[in-house]
């Protein structure tokens, strides 16, 4: 193995409310469907980790590693109670981080069968990013490494050069996920088991690879065979590993230095498209994925039909699209796609599943109410 | 013991369909016409009409002596106009008999009564009066609630609609102590209450074809004799029609029981009284008080309102149908009121209880679901969707 290429994700869910019908059909405000104090608490929480986190990472680059970040708009939005957090991560580009660009809202739009919305909140992500960070992301990442037919031919048209992907099994087939693929635009796809090491079995003492060293993980990676190891995980699994009290930082601090010892190099998203030629997998263009395949995301009844029911409201929607309370409204439609509200109701989650399901359709049921009664 | 009254329910649900949200419209965009209408199938042909050709036969035979109460809700009488009119003339019959005193119900079987503005209760019960007085030519006096739903309000509103008696069921701790088998009144109102001797009922509703039971088998002459030896004016012998031929299938023996049961309890000394006859000659011995926020029923162990309304999924389900109801009138869509009314139904609250535990298999037996999780969620789906139809159909309204 030559190259590992390192990816996080910077999110923080916006969580539907336990919403009551019987305090009467309200007025349609994001307070209404969403526990904004609940989101504010756990940022807040978070805030001097975040910032002990960023400084690891800082003197990780120092020793030569390299990172792309993709902050989702849910995330920068909150931060504005907490400027802090932004310069900590604007620190991290000025020594050399990289950010790429996803659907703003943590959306699973990706899935309606008109692409306008995606777009829409692919470039609202991006003109953020140029905003704050003021650089125009090459790399996408989709919400829950979502990868449809469409998306590469999307995203050419949109002008990006590199798609990173889930690297499942029903996509590989038993190929090996540590290539660049070839796809209307490269395709990386992460590798699961050790993007896994780091972001859930890290701290997990009862795991036979504990405790997790950089040295052990860069000597996995160099019996490899391939051209890039893809490795993706959610940044706040760092934070919920340092609670667990697992060195994670350290194991970031150090992984550069292992890494040359195995003669890997650190290298991001367009460095690898630049430095390997493109493999090709059949099974790309015609496979639905996303983080562990499509069941967890889509899986059940009251998946489908609660995305049935946003590709509704959606068309709706746009024909209010004159009426003075739209923005409001628009916005809190794109809240209400977000990947976690499907993640939660799904069958992994057995039967609470089903009873947040129910509270969710709940809530949904106002707010196309809310919607209907819209007058243009 | 004086007197046996006894009273049998009758009523089918419009189950739901398996919702998704496609092409068709009105009543069936919801309802499953093919599995209600194969469902009310088997249940007249395993009981319908053989429960009813015995018991018109029974009251035949005793030439008077004989006599019972059924109720007949809204929903099964229009399934029985749709699907197979010979049923509706076999209760036509018993009408005709003049020796079955039909009672009141809310039309749709609902959880209406247990709304805070009785209004839609109302409407309800004047709409099931109406329906059995068109097709049956009877009009009720008596009146009994959906699965026997009862408290301080409820029967001030009976009362106030002017009806006689009320039914209802006979609860320890309400009774605390007191017997279930004389006439009690309820606590302001004064409106006579006839409480179901659940002991009684159960041993031919519940346990008749229980082999677990030391009792089993049992037999019109054994139960006539318990009958006999219980103290008090009456004893009301409340249970659902379909325990003859449905809950306990015909090869149970349940129809030869039946068949025996009139003369082995007229051969007792006892007679049989309907519930306006039981508050005809009895006096009210004490008062029943139910608070609103105890209110009893006859469903499961508990007794209360938890069959339906035991978990959030149920509550959540039940305020959004109730929420959307002045909105469902404003519109002055008889169709849309009409699904509205019947998704009050109780069948599909209780379809969703998760009570697993001791009766639990009671409610998965009435249930079209797998589970209760399916049945919540695709209620809540079909609300979304006819909450959306009726907001669609304000604005349409708005604009001209």
């Amino acid at each position: 193995m030559q190259s590992v290429c390192i990816c996080s994700e910077v999110h923080l869910p916006c969580v539907l409310k336990w919403y009551w019908p019987s305090e009467g059909y309200r007025s349609p405000e994001f307070e209404t469907y969403f526990d904004q104090p609940k989101m504010y608490s756990a940022l807040e929480k978070n805030v001097p980790e975040i910032i002990r986190t960023n400084e690891a990472l800082l003197d990780s680059i120092d020793n030569g590693a390299k990172y792309t970040f993709d902050i989702s708009g849910i995330f920068l939005d909150q931060c504005k109670w907490n400027p802090a957090v932004i310069e900590s991560f604007k620190e991290l580009k000025d020594r050399g981080a990289g950010f790429s660009a996803s659907p703003y809202y943590h959306s699973i739009s990706s899935l309606f069968p008109d692409n306008k919305e995606f777009k829409e909140q692919v470039t609202m992500h991006r003109d953020k990013i140029k905003e704050i960070f003021n650089v125009n992301p090459r790399t996408f990442i989709n919400t829950e490494l979502i990868l449809t037919k469409e998306l590469s031919t999307i995203l050419k048209e949109m002008k990006f050069k590199c798609l990173i992907s889930e690297g499942s099994e029903n996509l590989l087939y038993g190929n090996d996920p540590n290539q660049v693929y070839d796809n209307h635009i490269p395709t990386l796809l992460r590798h699961i088991p050790l993007s896994e090491d780091i972001e859930i079995r890290f701290s997990d003492q009862k795991w036979i690879s504990y405790p997790l060293i950089a040295d052990k993980f860069a000597s996995w990676i160099a019996n490899m065979e391939g051209d890039v190891t893809t490795l993706h995980f959610k940044y706040s699994s760092i934070l919920s590993h340092q609670q667990n009290r697992s060195d994670i930082l350290q194991f970031l601090i150090d992984l550069p230095a292992s890494f040359e010892k195995y003669g890997i190099s650190m290298i991001t998203p367009e460095e690898a498209l630049k430095n390997f030629k493109t493999k090709e997998l059949p099974s790309i263009m015609n496979k639905s994925t996303s983080r562990y395949g499509m069941h967890n995301l889509m899986g059940n009844h009251p998946q489908h039909l609660y995305l049935h029911e946003l590709i509704s409201i959606g068309e709706i929607l746009q024909s209010k699209k004159g009426a003075p309370e739209y923005d409001k409204l628009n916005c809190i439609y794109r809240y209400l796609q977000q990947s976690e509200i499907l993640l939660e109701m799904g069958s992994d989650n057995q039967n609470i599943g089903y009873e947040k399901a129910v509270n969710i359709f709940s809530a949904l049921s106002d707010f196309k109410r809310a919607i209907l009664e819209v007058k243009v | 013991m004086r007197s046996v009254c006894m009273y049998f329910q009758l009523h089918q649900p419009y189950r739901l369909k398996w919702f998704w949200p496609d092409d068709s419209k009105g009543f069936e965009r919801y309802f499953d016409v093919a599995i209600n209408r194969s469902i009310f199938e088997k249940v007249a042909r395993k009981c319908y009409l053989p429960a009813t050709t015995l018991l018109a036969e029974l009251v035949d035979q005793h030439e008077g002596n004989f006599k019972f109460s059924v109720s007949i809700t809204g929903t099964l009488l229009s399934q029985c106009e749709k699907w197979n009119p010979d049923v509706l003339d076999v209760f036509t019959q018993l009408a005709d008999s003049k020796r079955v005193e039909f009672i009141d119900e809310t039309n749709y079987h609902s959880l209406a009564g247990l709304f805070d503005d009785k209004n839609e209760f109302r409407e309800q019960i004047r709409e099931h009066h109406e329906l059995t007085s068109d097709l049956l030519g009877v009009k009720p006096q008596v009146f009994r609630n959906t699965e026997l739903l009862y408290n301080n309000s409820i029967a001030e509103t009976v009362s106030s609609m002017g009806y006689k008696a009320i039914l209802t069921e006979g609860v320890d701790q309400l009774l605390d102590s007191r017997s279930p088998n004389y006439v009690y009144k309820a606590k302001d109102c004064g409106l006579p209450v006839l409480l179901r001797n659940y002991k009684m009922s159960d041993d031919i509703g519940y346990r008749f074809s229980a082999r677990w039971w030391e009792e089993y088998p049992l037999t019109a002459d054994k139960w006539a004799n318990w009958a006999s030896t219980e103290q008090g004016d009456c004893m009301n012998i409340f249970m659902d029609y379909e325990t003859f031929g449905e809950h306990q299938w015909s090869d149970s023996g349940i129809f030869d029981f039946l068949r025996a049961l009139p003369g082995e309890v007229l051969d007792k000394g006892l007679e049989f009284n309907t519930p306006s006859e039981i508050v005809e000659k009895y006096e009210p011995v004490g008062e029943v008080d139910v608070g609103d926020f105890n209110t009893i029923s006859w469903a499961d162990m508990e007794r209360d309102t938890s069959a339906w309304l035991g978990n959030d999924m149920q509550r959540r389900c039940f305020e959004e149908a109730k929420m959307l109801g002045p909105y469902v009138k404003r519109t002055n869509d008889p169709k849309l009121i009409s699904i509205w009314r019947h998704l009050l139904t109780s069948d599909h609250y209780y379809y969703m209880s998760t009570k697993w535990l001791g009766d639990g298999d009671v409610h998965s037996y009435f249930s079209i679901h797998t589970s209760p999780y399916d049945a919540a969620i695709n209620f809540i789906a079909a609300l979304l969707d006819f909450k959306s139809c009726v907001f669609r159909k304000l604005a349409e309204m708005n604009k001209e």
